[in-house]
């Protein structure tokens, strides 16, 4: 299993190179403070333009912004994997991440808006009111727009791709179970071609009230959340070989866990373990000191990038992910295991880590 | 405020620029929203409620799309087509309709395909007099 293309929609960019450069100057991703939620920034994708991504312009109208987003880094990683003229695509398979629908908070709170006591309480058991007091005052596209596997869809629909589509919405680690599941498929010989990745355009006023509830839970440290998108062209090695396809590195192991008992250390240590087993080669350490060397170097690294990018939640492992690939690729000696070590961390503790290799290791 | 019917036309014909994601220019008065525009089903649930919205109206089912056809009449459609009589209606209704599309007739199922801006001007200024409301 191989990658072959990566797009990406980033704070620094929209290409592994202009990222790295920009990071190598020093640069930062514009932000400003959410008024009311201190130590919380969000930094958005200035002149981001759909349409020209877009096959079918009319769809940009059941599209959210992570869906957009995420039909542009997905019409990127085609063109990087020079598969954009490619027009057999009914067995590619299409596996994409994302947290959960914003609800499109600002249409929702205008149908909602003029309800005044006591009908809030009608509306909960008296379905007809509902429908006519609330559901009437919404777009019925509004619901197209928010189900919660149209990431997917629209990628599928944008990319005229007839085969498998899913939506992973794990919260922060849907991207990076997103490659891992897209790298099974072709692993395990079900699938010659996926698409995978994150997309999120968390900065919605639901989502932001979401991470300002939560961010006492992580101590309060101040975050900046991203907007971001990262699709992965991940092909069977045999299959990218004939037609001569360049290759970017590969993943070579992944694994998701769950935190039992709020034990989120012990699924951290299972995840990377479980990655690493599958890199088998990557190094001679003892297995457990190999694993807390990896989490260590992994979460700096991580951290270091979430600070300049933004987290752009469940893209940010896709994001980091592609960055590592560029960066082993660009190394003259063989990468540390921890430089191929993606780690998403989501709620409840549940983990998804992925094992990258270089192209010298291919 | 009584709105002109060159106004209707003009409000609906944006509407459905914008639901359909057309130019103004392509939306002329009869070109048909499937055919020519490109219309599927959630575009009509989407234009629905913009007329509704702009309009303060709600139209039942599909009122809006309906025109003003009695399918259950013999005189408007026989054997799932309709009838010579009713084509020469809807033919004299809608002059700048590219009607050479039905050069062998018109079936039942066909009659989504002749909804344009002009039938929902028709159905809109139809039920604005309803409620009192008529255009100049």
């Amino acid at each position: 299993m191989v990658v072959t293309g990566v797009g990406l929609v980033t704070t620094l960019g929209g290409s592994c190179a202009e990222i790295r450069s920009r990071l190598a100057s020093g640069e930062v991703a514009a932000r400003r403070p959410v008024t009311g939620a201190s130590g919380l920034h969000v930094a958005a994708i200035d002149g981001f333009a759909a349409r020209p991504h877009f096959r079918q312009p009319k769809a940009l109208k059941v599209t959210d912004r992570k869906t957009q987003l995420a039909v542009a880094a997905a019409a990127r990683a085609l063109a990087d994997a020079g598969l954009a003229d490619v027009g057999e695509r009914d067995e590619w398979a299409i596996v994409l991440g994302c947290s959960a629908s914003d609800l499109q908070s600002a249409e929702l709170a205008r149908a909602l808006g003029p309800l005044g006591p006591p009908a809030p309480e009608r509306a909960v058991d008296d379905l007809q009111f509902f429908a006519e007091r609330i559901l009437g005052r919404l777009n019925p596209l509004w619901l197209l727009v928010n189900l919660p596997n149209m990431v997917g869809a629209h990628v599928g629909i944008q990319l005229a791709s007839h085969g498998p589509n899913h939506t992973l919405t794990g919260d922060w680690i849907a991207g990076t179970q997103a490659l891992g599941e897209a790298y099974l498929a072709i692993a395990g010989g079900e699938r010659e071609v996926a698409l995978a990745g994150g997309a999120d355009a968390p900065l919605d006023p639901f989502d932001l009230g979401c991470l300002a509830t939560r961010r006492p839970l992580a101590g309060g440290r101040p975050f900046t959340v991203a907007e971001g998108a990262a699709v992965w062209v991940l092909e069977e090695r045999g299959h990218a070989r004939r037609r001569g396809a360049r290759e970017l590195g590969e993943i070579r192991g992944y694994s998701s866990t769950a935190a039992v008992g709020g034990d989120v250390p012990a699924a951290i240590r299972r995840a990377l373990s479980s990655a690493l087993a599958g890199a088998g080669d990557l190094a001679d350490e003892p297995a457990s000191a190999r694993v807390e060397s990896a989490a260590r170097q992994t979460a700096a690294l991580s951290r270091e990038l979430h600070h300049r990018l933004g987290h752009a939640l469940a893209a940010s492992g896709p994001i980091d992910g592609a960055l590592r690939l560029a960066g082993m690729a660009e190394a003259s000696t063989a990468a540390s295991a921890a430089a191929g070590l993606v780690l998403a961390i989501g709620t409840l503790g549940q983990c998804a880590a992925l094992a990258l290799a270089g192209p010298e290791c291919s | 405020m009584k709105p002109t019917r060159a106004e209707l036309r003009r409000q609906v014909a944006a509407m459905v620029a914008d639901a359909l994601d057309r130019d103004a220019a392509d939306v002329s008065p009869y070109a048909s929203l499937i055919d020519d525009l490109g219309a599927e089903s959630i575009d009509f649930l989407d234009l629905q409620f913009r007329v509704e919205s702009a309009f303060g109206l709600k139209f039942t089912d599909d009122e809006l799309w309906r025109g003003s056809f009695d399918l259950a009449d013999p005189r408007w459609v026989e054997g799932g087509r309709l009838t010579p009589e009713a084509v020469e209606q809807v033919r004299l209704r809608q002059p700048g309709y590219a009607w050479e599309r039905f050069a062998t007739g018109i079936a039942i199922a066909d009659l989504p395909r002749l909804l344009t801006v002009e039938t929902i001007v028709d159905q809109l200024e139809r039920r604005l007099a309803a409620t009192g409301v008529q255009a100049d």
